[in-house]
């Protein structure tokens, strides 16, 4: 079968799928351009090129181009051979269809490689039927490449030249997408013009009806109007007396009490041409000091009662209206509004600015046109059966928009409008009263008061509408019995409602039914792209009842509503409502939740309403709300139980049954009642952030390593950090085989640790890994970590560069590290003594100053003959501890030009501290050398170790001149040896890739041979001998004692690694010639010590008993073991290379006798380190 | 439970078998890898990562021969030795003449997996010069299946032999989904692995309605017996013991030195909890769904720890 090279040129989703579908069988693909965003981020995401326009030749090299419709007529490649595609809209005896066809393209000619036919049948959703139309158009393709393939790329013969005439019209596959049955909503309605007219036309038409019922008026159409034209005079006059204009984008507040006073006011500004702002007087005045300075009103319409000075600051003018005297000279209508005319034409015209809490916590005040409002009132009035007969009730208060809904179209309509008082709203009893002797027919009334209501029999209401929340099933199956029951769904920013669905006893509480009269409803995916029935999207909503936008919140307007992308008018919004919904088979909606409280836990994404319901379905509690708090938890508040013995516990235990894990609430807590917002809302807000710590668990606190591991484990588990404890399994977080490598090299990259997988499985914990990251007590042997043997590796890439470097033994510039140190100083005499060369001396030091005084003062201590100031002595201010050595990059390639050789002589030495805290000293260190050796051009590195990190035996368990062995050093497993032993391992590797180093192993380097001039604080042997003065006692060790004067060691180490003759690659310094330990040590008899030799396990025991007072307190611990590794027996240090590299450089061990001895032991005494003898000695003269 | 009509997928593998449509996956001359890091935790140690980039090749590379040898014996010597029995009707229960010729197409199927897993290994050595190290004779399920069916009287041994392999056949999907994400591996390697999905889509379906049809022809008490038994295959399936000795093996292959490799080896864990967490766990969990063995009271109490 062949591989196929298919270009692709296209832009839509079906091109996308199309492409991947090609991929995944193995073809190659190739987007050319000119295609669109998608298919190019599809392609990258394969990993396939884009190909540019200038690749003109790219068709030659194609089996053949696929070419959609979207892409037609853009410029294709010459002489390629072409699939088309076309859709073509086709009616079969009036059933509409959707034509496929792929057309074959080559030269003039043009067949038809595949055809289909897709029907539409009764499908209501136009997204689904593109899903079709794709999936039909995909198959066909893939068959007919499937075909080519097979026989090696030809492609069949035409099966048909011509399709019938019925195909020719094209589909357009967008406007299907879009196209969904339950939209079909149009709807004309009379034409009002504003609802100003519509209140006059009823005025006139039921002038004597009753239009309001409040707690101590009846009043009629005729009186009601009589009052209102007389309001909206009264403020057209009061604008003119003050110079103020009035126009069409004027607001006036309102703030009264429920009353017939208040309609008639709001009716009033109407007719003056204004819009109104409403007030509800029962909110904080905070709310309603941010809303009078949001919509900057002149005047506030409110009555004596009333705090004039409440909006003093916003500039807000108080316009008290006289009390009604509904007085008989109302009975005739006295004129007309003053602004009627003008609002016929113009039904844009602002009538109301309503405030909804913003999610920032500011109220936005959403404008709303009186185009808007009739919209909405006529297709209620028909919903509902509005007639002159009907009684709605106005609960709801008028800053809420559901006030809206019972207001206008009963004023509209010639019903009577029944108004309870603030009182009576919040009482029961007196409700149920005024229901029932009001014989109320329809009603507005929340979820939250639905189910708080107690059983009342309300027969005279026909039409129950709810919204704003979810109501429980419990609330539907009990208001739904005798009546019609409406749920509504809606924004107040698309007037009230745009949605709704008649409520039944088993109806599914989320469904929110079909859009109303002129009213559309798009659900889209993130890409904007209509989605198929049961998927999910977030739903925008258009038509008539989508409003102006918001009062002064120009970028939040600009937000949230958008220009119609589907619609051929340019002027046509939609709303963004941030709702998550699906279609349904039915062609209902379906609302899931809000975008902004969709929560992931542990990956998964969790619906808070599923959880509600989930907790209502248990039939435990009535009520419920389910919120996530500040950090991310699941909060479950329940109310009202079924039974007595209900709790939090039973609830938990019927979650646990129905629901996953991750989307069981943290916390359950029961509450006498849910608390609800002014607008019957559950008041969500208020229970995320209640103070519920009585059910917390506090957590541990996490140390920084386990905080930094939390946020790895969090990335590779997917979930959030608060959801991980320190104590929790990674496999209990959801963690499996294959994620606990991913977790473990994302560790590896973030840590220096010891973090090895065997190690981790045996407590996959947070605290326990962290305790491995952290672990640094000393491990001998087999137990040293994975991580030191992983850092014995030197990087693959370290190897010599270019050409050989002459002068490796010549140097002409030579960087010497630990140049202050001890043995430094006589390096770097020995290097000016001994070669020409220049000679960097790395030195750490906050300033050049400083640096250069700490050398200054090292070469005098150390009586060198050299001064910093020397023309040959460079100093660099560096810090092996730092990266680079501390050098700065141009610093660092200075040198990688200049150098020849590198002495890496410093080190953290420190025998208590543990590996890992020595290792960038002491081991990054060496693998910048070696860097730097091999950086620009080839130089040598002499790496200056020592004999304790030596672990190279041969059969008569000699410590060999060769390089490192595998098992660790034969002396002190200590941190600081350890970190030897790996810098060896790494130059040995050096040396076995070419590069020209040397390990050089110092022994006991002990005083200048001619002044015994030492620094003897940093030798522990040497607090050994302190310590045993200080005792009167010494072990009698039986060993060779080395004694390698200072001077010396600096010289052969020069002379022996710039031997051209040498052949040996590691030396051993130690002094071969013969002295016992014990010789030594009683060489402080001679100048006057009274000491005597014990058993070394007496020795030992003494020890314990030892204060600060001694020398030997803090190192106490290495002598304390019988296998002293300190003072190794130097007789079985072979040195017979070392030795006869010595004789070529022409030099020779120095002898160990009395006198080398004393010279040491008295500058001990005088440099003040032994305690001054009991006895003056006699044999003081040989002090230098 | 009632059972829908048995409906062969003869026509759909006429179009989608991948022996029928899909080309030869050759590999691609570039650097990306032959098997997924993660698929292959000794790569993370640290010992191996400090090791030259070739060495963590060569331990993928060994590791994809070991995958492709595993997808050898899986397919000729376990899914096809049920699916032949099946489709000759030699199975100790009698299948619908549509389901047997179906499992013919199964057969066919699995055998080409085999052998382009074969070709593919071929093309490997052919391009990296790395010969196999000795590969396992055996995998999990070459001993869980027996072992599941010796504590189970004759009469239920095929019973049992049949959901042992439905559910194999289901977990395929897990494995493969692991490779299909990672952005470093060649391309010839994902493909290889979405052709083989792509049968075993069908392959899955196949297996849950012969598992259907025969779970609701058998009395209950023969429901209770192997359903009983399901845990005991799952713990042996899942196991790691395998896998485990390879890595040994692979590591001493190395050319590293004895401490370092015993280094390694120390860290090779000897076993994972198996959670229900765990990406063959949920596979399983569906395969139990959708097959209705977890409708079965008896069954599904027994394996309530992976639900
Ligand atoms: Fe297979
Ligand atoms: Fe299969």
């Amino acid at each position: 079968m062949k591989v196929l090279s298919i270009g692709f040129l296209g832009a839509s989703t079906l091109a996308t799928t199309i492409l991947n579908m090609l991929y995944d069988l193995g073809h190659n693909v190739v987007v050319l351009a000119g295609s669109g965003r998608e298919l190019v981020t599809a392609a990258e995401e394969l990993g396939i090129q884009r190909h540019t326009a200038k690749d003109t030749h790219i068709a030659g090299l194609l089996d053949v181009i696929v070419v959609f419709p979207e892409s037609v007529g853009k410029k294709l490649p010459k002489d390629g051979t072409l699939i088309k595609l076309s859709l073509s809209d086709v009616f079969v005896n009036t059933e509409r269809h959707g034509g496929v066809v792929w057309r074959f393209c080559t030269n003039d000619q043009q067949t038809i490689l595949a055809q289909g036919i897709y029907k539409f049948g009764d499908e209501i959703c136009g997204a689904n039927i593109v899903g079709g139309i794709e999936q039909l158009a995909a198959d066909l393709l893939i068959n007919s490449i499937n075909n080519a393939a097979k026989t090696n790329g030809l492609w069949p013969d035409a099966v048909a030249t011509a399709l019938p005439p019925s195909w020719s019209t094209e589909l357009n596959m967008a406007r299907l997408s879009v196209w969904h049955k339950s939209n079909e909503t149009v709807k004309e309605y009379s034409e009002r013009g504003s609802i100003v007219h519509g209140f006059s036309d009823a005025a006139a038409r039921y002038a004597s009806r009753t239009a309001l019922i409040d707690e101590s008026n009846v009043i009629t159409y005729r009186e009601l109007y009589n009052r209102a034209v007389s309001i909206s005079q009264e403020i057209t006059e009061i604008y003119s007396e003050k110079g103020l204009s009035l126009n069409n984008e004027t607001l006036i507040g309102v703030a009264l009490p429920k009353s017939a006073r208040l309609y008639a006011t709001i009716l009033g500004i109407l007719g003056a041409g204004c819009a109104y702002v409403p007030f509800d007087i029962t909110h904080p005045q905070e709310r309603l000091r941010a809303i009078a300075a949001d919509s900057k009103l002149d005047y506030i319409i409110c009555d004596s009662n009333y705090d004039s000075g409440l909006f003093s600051d916003e500039g807000v003018q108080p316009l008290i209206i006289p009390e009604f005297r509904w007085s008989p000279d109302m009975s005739v209508n006295v004129s007309a509004f003053p602004s009627a005319e003008l609002l016929l034409r113009d039904t844009s015209r602002l009538a109301v600015v309503i405030y909804t809490s913003g999610s920032t916590g500011k109220p936005k005040g959403v404008m709303l046109e009186h185009r808007n409002l009739l919209n909405l009132c006529e297709w209620y009035r028909h919903h509902v059966e509005l007639t002159e007969e009907s009684r709605p009730f106005q609960f709801s208060t008028i800053a809420f928009d559901a006030s809206i809904l019972d207001i206008f179209p009963t004023l509209l309509s010639g019903a009577s409008l029944i108004i309870p008082s603030e009182a009576d709203r919040h009482d029961f009893l007196r409700l149920d009263e005024l229901v029932r002797t009001h014989e109320v027919t329809h009603a507005f009334l929340p979820p939250a008061l639905l189910a708080a209501l107690p059983d009342f029999v309300w027969p005279t209401l026909k039409h129950l509408v709810t919204g704003g929340d979810i109501c429980d099933p419990d609330t539907i199956s009990k208001w739904s019995a005798s009546r019609k029951f409406h749920n509504i769904y809606g924004p107040t920013e698309c007037t009230v409602l745009a949605t709704t669905v008649l409520f039944s006893d088993s109806s599914y509480n989320r469904n929110i039914g079909k859009p109303i009269s002129n009213t559309g409803c798009y659900i889209l995916d993130e890409q904007f792209k209509p989605v198929s029935t049961g998927k999910e999207g977030e739903l925008y909503i258009r038509g008539r009842g989508v409003g102006r936008g918001y009062n002064s919140e120009k970028n939040l307007t600009e937000e949230r509503f958008l220009r119609d992308p589907f619609s051929g008018e340019p002027s046509t919004m939609i709303y963004k409502t941030g709702d998550i919904v699906k279609w349904r088979d039915d062609g209902n909606i379906e609302f899931i939740g809000r975008r902004d409280t969709q929560v992931k836990i542990r990956g998964f994404r969790v619906e808070l309403g599923e959880i509600e319901n989930a907790i209502l379905d248990t039939r435990i509690f009535r009520h419920c709300a389910v919120v996530v708090d500040e950090s991310k938890r699941i909060r479950a508040f329940v109310a009202k139980p079924y039974k007595g013995d209900a709790d939090e516990e039973t609830v938990k235990q019927a979650l646990c049954q129905v629901l996953p894990e991750y989307m069981i609430p943290r916390f359950i807590i029961v509450l006498d009642e849910l608390p609800s917002t002014d607008n019957g809302k559950i008041n969500r807000n208020s229970l995320a952030g209640m103070d519920i710590s009585k059910s917390l668990v506090t957590g541990d606190e996490l140390t920084e390593t386990e905080n930094r591991l939390l946020e790895i484990w969090a990335l590779v588990l997917n979930i959030d950090t608060n959801e991980i404890g320190k104590n929790d399994s990674f496999f209990d977080l959801g963690g499996h085989s294959l994620l606990v490598s991913r977790m473990i090299l994302a560790v590896k990259n973030s840590f220096q640790g010891n973090a090895t997988l065997a190690r981790f499985m045996e407590r996959p914990t947070i605290a326990a890994l962290a305790s491995l990251l952290t672990d640094s007590t000393l491990k001998k042997g087999a137990q040293i970590s994975e991580a030191v043997y992983a850092d014995m590796i030197l990087n693959p890439s370290i190897s010599p560069v270019g050409e050989e470097n002459p002068f490796l033994r010549k140097p002409k510039a030579v960087l010497l590290t630990g140049a202050n140190g001890f043995l430094g100083t006589y390096l770097l005499e020995q290097l000016l003594r001994n070669t020409n060369a220049v000679v960097y001396c790395l030195v750490r030091g906050s300033s050049q100053d400083e640096a250069e005084q700490k050398l200054a003062l090292s070469l005098l201590n150390n009586r060198i003959d050299y001064r910093v100031d020397n023309k040959r002595i460079q100093l660099v201010v560096g810090d092996l501890e730092k990266p680079l050595l501390g050098l700065d990059i141009s610093q660092f390639e200075k040198l990688s030009l200049e150098l020849d050789a590198i002495y890496h002589n410093g080190a953290h030495v420190n025998h208590v501290y543990d590996y890992k805290y020595l290792f960038n000293a002491n081991v990054r260190s060496t693998l910048d050398v070696l860097h730097l050796a091999t950086h620009k051009k080839n130089k040598s590195v002499h790496y200056i170790s020592t004999l304790s990190a030596a672990s190279k035996f041969n059969e008569a368990g000699w410590l060999i001149e060769d390089g490192p062995a595998e098992i660790p050093p034969a002396f002190v497993n200590n941190g600081y040896n350890l970190t030897k032993w790996i810098s060896e391992h790494l130059v040995w590797q050096a040396i076995s890739r070419g590069i020209d180093a040397t390990i050089v192993r110092p022994g006991n380097i002990s005083g200048h041979s001619l002044t015994g001039l030492c620094q003897p604080d940093k030798n522990r042997i040497l607090l050994v001998l302190k310590g045993s003065a200080q005792l009167g006692i010494a072990p009698a060790w039986d060993a060779t004692f080395d004694l390698c004067p200072v001077d010396f060691l600096a010289k052969a180490i020069i002379n022996c690694t710039l031997s051209d003759t040498r052949d040996t690659k590691v030396l051993h310094f130690h002094n071969p010639t013969p002295l016992d330990w014990t010789t030594y040590v009683m060489g402080l008899t001679r100048i006057g010590y009274e000491i005597q030799l014990v058993d070394p396990g007496l020795w030992r025991s003494r020890l314990l008993d030892i204060d600060e007072s001694n020398a030997l307190y803090n190192v106490v611990s290495f002598y304390l073991d019988e296998n002293n590794e300190d003072i190794g027996d130097i007789s079985s240090i072979e040195h017979s290379r070392t030795e006869s590299t010595l004789q070529k450089v022409g030099m020779a061990y120095p002898k160990k006798d009395n006198a080398l001895i004393d010279r040491n032991l008295s500058y001990l005494v005088d440099c003040g380190f032994l305690p001054l003898p009991r006895q003056p000695s006699t044999e003081r003269s040989f002090v230098a | 439970m009632s059972e829908q009509p048995y409906v062969s997928h003869s026509d759909s593998w006429e179009s989608t078998a991948t022996i029928r449509n899909r080309p030869r996956r050759v590999i691609e001359d570039d650097n990306l890898r032959y098997y997924p890091m993660n698929r292959q935790p000794l790569c993370t140690h640290p010992v191996i990562v400090q090791l030259d980039q070739k060495v963590q090749d060569l331990i993928l590379v060994q590791s994809l021969y070991k995958y492709i040898n595993d997808i050898i014996i899986f397919e000729t010597e376990i899914v096809n030795k049920t699916a032949r029995e099946i489709a000759k009707g030699n199975f100790p229960f009698l299948f619908p003449f549509d389901c047997r010729y179906d499992a013919m197409s199964v057969v066919i199927d699995e055998d080409y997996h085999a052998y382009v897993a074969m070709n593919y290994m071929h093309q490997v050595q052919e391009r990296t010069g790395i010969a196999p190290i000795e590969l396992p004779s055996e995998i999990e399920l070459s001993r869980a299946i027996p072992r599941a069916l010796c504590t189970l009287a004759p009469q239920y041994q095929a019973g049992m032999e049949l959901i042992a392999v439905a559910i194999s056949e289901n977990t395929v999907t897990a494995e493969v989904a692991a490779f299909s994400k990672d952005p470093s591996l060649k391309r010839s390697v994902k493909g290889l692995m979405v052709d083989h999905l792509a049968d075993e889509g069908r392959h899955s379906i196949f297996w849950i309605n012969l598992v259907k049809h025969y779970w609701a022809n058998i009395d209950e008490e023969a429901r209770i017996v192997i359903g009983g038994a399901i845990p005991g295959f799952i713990e042996a399936y899942l196991t790691n013991e395998i896998q485990m000795l390879f890595d040994h093996r692979l590591v001493e292959s190395l050319d590293i030195s004895e401490v370092l490799m015993e280094k390694i080896r120390e860290d090779i864990p000897t076993s994972y909890p198996i959670t229900k967490n765990h990406p063959m766990i949920a596979n399983i969990r569906n395969f139990l769904k959708r097959s209705g063995l977890s409708q079965h009271e008896a069954t599904r109490t027994g394996l309530s720890r992976y639900f």
